[in-house]
């Protein structure tokens, strides 16, 4: 499986993340954290005039038709610069109807949607249940029920709702029996909420594509989870650099040099994975659920243990809310429970792989 | 880009199995030798190696080393020659040694004809190797040796070994150290067997009482073995931690416990046990990409992580120590078996737990590796 990336992806990737650096500075991920919401507006306009919106439209619909190893690379780093906003799950519902819309579906909303001009999300987890077993609700022919943990419900115009069977419906957000309510999650860069749907008008998108959005979906957060470890292993050593404490730095004792090592080994292979993983989903689709699965349970979960550790290590400035680290510890903890814990992947990874 | 990689990759692979259909014949095969002589001069086998002193002398390409190793091992066919000589003398030797040297001793320790023991470890000099205290004097045109070695490899089996020595005895600690070959076909070397914790003795502790070796056969000037001896290391590092090991042994443990009944029920049925495997597979595939990944950046010409050896030798090896954790659980009461060699019952897997431990210390200590991992990838200060 090649995953190697082409100067084309990397001049790419590394546009995307000037853009990020810039534009994500501690002082102001720590406004969007504490509620100023307009910040994640405009960071999700700027990465829109990069052109991120279209990454996975096709080009026929104005879009950049790129695959999932672009997205989840592109989504590694805003988990590294903690960018507040909607773009992960606006790229899973620009990938939904690309891959599941008719056509006339297709051309309505995709070019918007590449544009940034209308704003998409997928809500589909329905209380714990993530995969489409768990999914119960039906458009018979109108949608009645509640979705729950949905990215960007605030600023979505076009909600992609995943049904039984693993179908899935476009729902208008400002819909006649379309009610939002905001869940206040660990992680307040990306607030989630409460969908409740009353008797609303549906239409359900040809292509059965549950499964594969749900694949899609880990490999994004598992993408995201690395970013915002690796980010979280880069601070800790600068930090470790600096901090004097007994006449030296930090850095100097053996006890530090010898954690902040396993941290690094740990995280250092994530990144390969998550791109492999990616990878595997755009060239070898069937076997995308059983790595998505396990890219989902190992990073995710290394990523949380390492933001953890790496918090522990600043000492009492760590623990403060001023200070940045909680923001990707709590990120990473997100992560590591949005769309099943790991330990339910795993399971599932080892039913996939025969075991 | 990625296109035309493919198409040229699966091209190659084609000729190489053509090359392995024509000449190996399996396991009927009586000469080894002469079946890798025809590997070498394909360009199959011992690829970086200059032509003139045995080697296939072609261009580095990882893919093309890749695809070559995956084709080799599915039939079993033998590439380069194991031990000490061609994966640690050989590139010291082509790095830094005379002309000479390289002319009388590269080739043969190619085909195989020379086997070569490391002489580095010493009793008061293991993660502190500049330490050593093995001495070595110039009495006309001879070095004299005397000192003691350990964990020396293979030196039951070789007839040359390759030394650090204190050569200068008045100079800082590590430009003291001198880099000889040593005959060890002379009275002035004893070799006693080392026997490990699981039984078996595959090192060697190594007496040297007045050992001689010619003047000449230094690798590199006086003083400077220390720098000499590290392209060995590296060398060492970058192998010891290959993560088709890891994906080797994993598979022997599903099969485990595929095939151990725990509580009425085979293991791998065991909630506990499943979820254990699970995260060991995510590592095991965590670290084969990260070798793919290598290989991608290798491939393009890319520089990949500083310090990678060491992030991918303390990766394996703690892969190995989880592995043979997770053998003794399936195993129940099994686990209490004597470890034993080639052996397909509870005593092989002791015995591979056992020797995680020899993983976790041969070619740099696990804290070795992560004062290497935090000095040189993340930029802390050094001890």
């Amino acid at each position: 499986m090649d995953f190697a990336l082409s100067d084309d992806q990397l001049a790419f990737i590394d546009q995307v993340d000037r853009y990020l650096r810039d534009n994500c500075p501690a002082e102001r991920l720590h406004k969007a954290f504490d509620g100023n919401e307009a910040i994640a507006g405009e960071i999700f306009s700027g990465l829109m005039a990069l052109g991120l919106g279209g990454l996975l439209v096709p080009e026929a619909h104005d879009g950049l038709g790129l695959g999932l190893l672009e997205a989840a690379t592109i989504c590694e780093r805003l988990g590294w610069a903690g960018a507040p906003g909607p773009l992960a799950s606006h790229l899973l519902a620009t990938l939904a109807i690309a891959q599941a819309g008719s056509e006339a579906q297709k051309a309505r909303w995709l070019p918007a949607m590449a544009s940034g001009e209308t704003v998409g999300t997928v809500a589909l987890m329905e209380g714990s249940a993530w995969g489409p077993e768990g999914w119960k609700l039906t458009a018979a022919p109108r949608l009645t029920g509640v979705k729950d943990y949905v990215m960007g419900l605030k600023e979505a115009q076009v909600i992609v709702v995943s049904l039984a069977d693993g179908q899935l419906a476009l729902v208008e957000a400002d819909a006649p029996g379309v009610s939002t309510s905001p869940w206040v999650s660990t992680d307040r860069t990306r607030p989630v909420g409460q969908l409740v749907l009353d008797n609303v008008a549906a239409e359900v998108m040809p292509g059965t594509y549950g499964a594969e959005l749900l694949d899609a979906a880990l490999t994004l957060a598992a993408a995201d989870s690395h970013g915002a470890s690796a980010r979280m292993v880069e601070d800790i050593v600068e930090y470790s650099k600096t901090r004097v404490q007994f006449d030296r730095t930090i850095a100097s004792f053996q006890a530090v040099k010898h954690k902040l090592a396993d941290l690094a080994t740990a995280v250092e292979p994530n990144g390969p994975l998550y791109r492999q993983t990616a990878a595997i989903f755009d060239q070898t689709p069937d076997q995308a659920p059983h790595a998505a699965a396990l890219a989902k349970a190992h990073i995710t979960e290394t990523a949380s243990h390492v933001c953890r550790i790496a918090t522990e290590s600043y000492g009492g400035i760590g623990y403060t809310w001023e200070h940045s680290a909680h923001i990707w510890l709590r990120r990473a903890m997100f992560n590591y429970a949005w769309m099943g814990a790991p330990a339910v992947h795993r399971a599932r990874a080892a039913d996939l792989a025969g075991w | 880009m990625l296109a035309p990689v493919v198409t040229e990759q699966e091209a190659f692979r084609e000729e190489v199995k053509a090359f392995l259909q024509a000449h190996w014949l399996g396991a009927a095969e009586r000469n080894v030798a002469a079946f890798r002589q025809k590997a070498v001069e394909a360009g199959y086998v011992y690829r970086a190696i200059p032509k003139e002193y045995g080697g296939a002398g072609q261009a580095p390409d990882p893919v093309k080393a890749h695809v070559i190793r995956e084709e080799f091992d599915r039939v079993r066919a033998p590439r380069e020659v194991g031990g000490n000589g061609p994966g640690l003398l050989v590139p010291t030797l082509l790095a830094c040694g005379e002309e000479w040297q390289k002319q009388m001793f590269v080739p043969k320790t190619l085909s195989g004809e020379y086997r070569w023991a490391q002489g580095y470890s010493e009793p008061g000099a293991g993660s502190d190797l500049a330490n050593i205290r093995t001495t070595a004097v110039l009495e006309g045109d001879e070095w004299v040796i005397n000192g003691q070695k350990v964990w020396t490899s293979d030196a039951h089996n070789s007839i040359y070994m390759f030394i650090l020595v204190r050569s200068e005895p008045e100079a800082p600690k590590h430009q003291g150290i001198s880099y000889l070959l040593v005959d060890m076909r002379q009275p002035g070397v004893t070799v006693r067997p080392l026997k490990q914790i699981t039984g078996e003795a595959h090192f060697n502790e190594i007496f040297l009482d007045n050992a001689r070796t010619p003047k000449d056969w230094i690798v590199g000037e006086r003083g400077k073995g220390w720098i000499v001896s590290r392209t060995t290391l590296v060398h060492e590092r970058n192998t010891v931690g290959a993560s088709m090991g890891s994906d080797h042994l994993f598979n022997q443990v599903l099969k485990l416990a595929r095939t151990t009944e725990l509580n009425g029920r085979p293991a791998i049925e065991d909630p506990l046990i499943r979820d254990e495997l699970g995260r060991i597979y995510a590592r095991v595939s965590a670290h084969r990409a990260a070798g793919q990944h290598a290989q991608n950046l290798a491939a393009a010409g890319r520089e990949g992580a500083p310090a990678a050896g060491g992030f991918t030798k303390l990766y394996g090896s703690a892969i190995s120590e989880s592995i043979g954790l997770v053998a003794q659980r399936i195993m129940a009461d099994h686990a209490m078996a004597e470890p034993v060699e080639n052996h397909a019952g509870p005593g092989r897997w002791v015995r591979q737990y056992l020797n995680s431990i020899a993983a976790q210390l041969g070619g740099g200590t696990s804290n070795m590796q992560r004062n290497q991992i935090a000095e040189r990838a993340l930029g802390l200060p050094r001890d």
